[in-house]
């Protein structure tokens, strides 16, 4: 194999990292703060796609604005969701919202099938099927596009982390939650926070692949599975580890396809979280139970 | 007292004799005048095959509502009307098990279903030993071969192409007309992307072509990023793709191969007819080859039709009229269903399940949506597909479907019923 085939294979390697790294943080924040397994992240993965199909067909409207737009009406129905069903049902008993979580997860994927019917979709993407060769190596336009936001996503996410009171909250809450509470940070608002923040992204996701992958109404369950995969994977809680466990697992998955064979390479995802667990049973970089 | 006996006898007397008569002979005259015959359908109603079941299904229920607005059709002296239930087996093997068992529960008289391969598979013997007649719309072999015997599911029938009857005239496409030899395939990982390839293996190979490599399989459902595999096809030294699967992932498969430069040729299943597959890829998939299964006589061909297909017509024009939108290949695996079962009731004079069955499997030649033709003893439908491509963004019919039994033959009824 030839140096611009094996670079070609990285660049599809990082590019799917992106899909997977904006829901696994997503997910692993709300994990952090609420210790919720939110499997209904898939559902606004794809309320984010419909959003965008839907805007990009509405007078005014365009692709470019209708990333804000998902970004926002995911923000939104993450916040409602959490507020309306897993808070409650936490007061009651953590497993319940594991198991409250699919039946959301399910119920979102059947009424978005009432909505929109089960046709598959695709945005036409506003950069039309330009793309760069760089020497054999094949990146479009709009795979450009997901990069750049992406990383301007993750370096927004890092700052509001690191520099914002919210953010020195969720990051407290997430590390210890116990501690975080007695020094007077409100564990269930900075909830809201993760469920808006993880909502966002998922939703901004599906918007951005929107162009890129047909989907239909039940897309967010094959997404929501592997990015759980991930987070494990990482360490629960842990953005870091949410990020590097989206490149490693989606390099893994790609380089199993690539030199392997294509039918092992979701194989990988999972065993790399079995290992995981055998091995560090916190993840990559998670921290271990105090 | 004696007399009051008699009375008494004569009246009991009378009595048994009415019913025995009445028995014997009145239900000819005095029976149900109007027969409903409910008809179960175990299609992929939610999932990733989700569209293309309720697709089938709506083709179903506006058959039947046509044929039941229209006061029925007489089945001897009766009239008989359709009645429909549904049931979602989600495409896997474990939601057509409890699809089947609920078809069951409701006593269905026929079923139609699944367009799965994996979940038609699961219900095949279900449906067996209920003794209820199952019309399949799924690929895989198996379905009309081992799966079939093993299940002694003899009054199944699958009512469209199997996996050799598409891949067949492809492949004899491929190498006769394009001199397409060398090929790359990649398919999803479920019983109808392996039968697929191997089927289209099995002509390529025949006509002195070959895979330039063991074929590629992919997850289903999930896989959404092809990137990897046809990077994979771009350096293997094929002249050309063979790509299996649903819709939604061969329009990201087209896509992809686009967006990476490939300059390979492109082969598909009928799939990449699909009108939400036309939509998304557009002028994209122009050159790509895929077999035909449905003609409504609209798209533009490069042979003289002998045959006109009435059934496909008139589904197409219903459809237009009624719902204005076109008709599908999807919508003709449940229109076709009611119309081999009215046409069945309709020669044999009878509505009885086994009854019906033989006479679909009599040889005779029934019109419907994808063609006029036949059934073997196998079950297999004994129908042909041509093949077709995309020009100037225009399905374009491009042989007919004597295609595969023009010479150098590669389908006989021989293939579609190995013994």
């Amino acid at each position: 194999m030839d140096v611009a085939t094996i670079l070609q294979f990285g660049l599809n390697g990082l590019f799917v990292a992106t899909g997977y790294a904006l829901v696994a943080l997503g997910l692993t924040l709300i994990f952090g703060v609420l210790h919720i397994a939110d499997f209904a992240q898939g559902a606004l993965y794809v309320v984010g796609a419909y959003v965008s199909f839907y805007a990009t067909q509405a007078p005014g409207l365009g692709y470019f604005a209708s990333l804000p737009v998902a970004m926002v009406i995911g923000a939104g129905l993450a916040s409602l969701n959490g507020a309306a069903v897993y808070l409650p049902l936490q007061r009651h008993s953590g497993a319940l919202t594991f198991i409250g979580a699919l039946g959301v997860l399910l119920i979102l994927q059947n009424v978005a099938l009432w909505l929109f019917g089960g046709e598959f979709r695709l945005v036409r993407s506003p950069f039309g099927d330009g793309k760069f060769n760089l020497g054999g190596v094949i990146l479009t336009h709009h795979q450009a596009f997901v990069l750049a936001v992406t990383a301007c996503l993750l370096v927004a996410l890092w700052m509001a982390l690191r520099y914002t009171k919210p953010g020195k909250g969720l990051r407290a809450a997430a590390q210890e939650a116990e501690a975080a509470r007695l020094v007077g940070i409100d564990s269930q608002r900075l909830g809201l926070l993760a469920f808006a923040v993880a909502g966002a992204l998922a939703a901004g996701a599906g918007a951005l692949m929107a162009p890129i992958r047909a989907f239909d109404p039940h897309m967010g369950a094959v997404v929501i599975l592997k990015s759980f995969a991930i987070v494990i994977f990482g360490g629960m809680g842990s953005v870091p580890g949410a990020l590097v466990g989206a490149v490693t697992v989606a390099l893994a998955e790609t380089f199993t396809a690539a030199y392997v064979a294509a039918e092992f390479a979701d194989l990988v995802a999972f065993g790399l979280m079995i290992a995981a667990l055998f091995v560090r049973p916190q993840g990559l970089l998670g921290r271990r139970p105090a | 007292m004696r007399l009051k006996g008699l009375v008494q006898r004569t009246g009991w007397g009378l009595l048994v004799t009415f019913l025995v008569l009445g028995g014997i002979g009145l239900p000819a005259t005095s029976g149900p005048a109007v027969e409903t015959v409910t008809v179960g359908f175990a299609l992929p109603l939610t999932g990733a095959a989700a569209r293309e079941g309720q697709e089938s299904l709506e083709g179903a229920q506006v058959a039947v509502r046509l044929l039941n607005e229209a006061g029925g059709f007489r089945v001897g002296n009766r009239t008989v009307r359709f009645e429909i239930v549904s049931e979602d087996d989600r495409c896997t093997p474990a939601g057509g098990t409890e699809a089947a068992n609920r078809l069951v529960a409701r006593r269905v008289r026929f079923v139609g279903g699944s367009f799965c391969s994996s979940a038609a598979l699961a219900e095949q013997p279900i449906f067996a030993q209920a003794g209820i007649p199952q019309v399949f719309y799924a690929y895989a072999t198996d379905l009309t071969g081992v799966a079939r015997q093993r299940a002694g599911a003899n009054l199944s029938v699958r009512l469209g192409p199997q996996a050799a009857t598409e891949m067949a005239p492809l492949a004899k496409y491929a190498v006769t007309v394009n001199n397409h030899r060398l090929f790359f395939a990649m398919a999803q990982n479920t019983d109808f992307g392996r039968s697929m390839v191997a089927e289209f293996r099995k002509v390529l190979e025949r006509l002195g072509g070959r895979l330039v490599a063991e074929p590629e399989f992919y997850t289903f459902p999930g896989t959404t990023d092809f990137r990897t595999i046809l990077t994979k096809a771009r350096g293997s030294g094929a002249e050309a793709l063979l790509a299996i699967g649903l819709v939604g992932e061969m329009i990201g498969v087209s896509l992809q191969f686009r967006e990476l430069g490939l300059t390979l040729g492109f082969y598909g299943s009928d799939l990449l007819e699909d009108p939400a597959y036309q939509d998304a890829v557009g002028e994209r998939a122009n050159g790509f080859f895929y077999p035909w299964v449905y003609d409504d006589g609209v798209d533009p061909r490069r042979f003289t039709r002998t045959e006109p297909e009435r059934m496909a017509r008139e589904m197409s024009l219903t459809f237009l009229n009624t719902l204005k939108k076109r008709a599908t290949r999807n919508h003709g695996w449940g229109w076709g269903t009611i119309h081999l079962l009215k046409q069945a009731m309709e020669r044999e004079g009878s509505t009885d399940p086994e009854r019906v069955m033989r006479r679909v499997l009599s040889g005779e030649r029934f019109e419907l949506p994808l063609g006029n033709y036949g059934f073997l003893a196998c079950g297999q439908a004994d129908m042909r597909v041509g093949v077709a491509s995309y020009v100037g963004g225009r399905r374009t019919l491009m042989v007919d479907r004597d295609f595969a039994g023009r010479a150098p033959t590669v389908l006989t009824p021989a293939d579609l019923c190995p013994r």
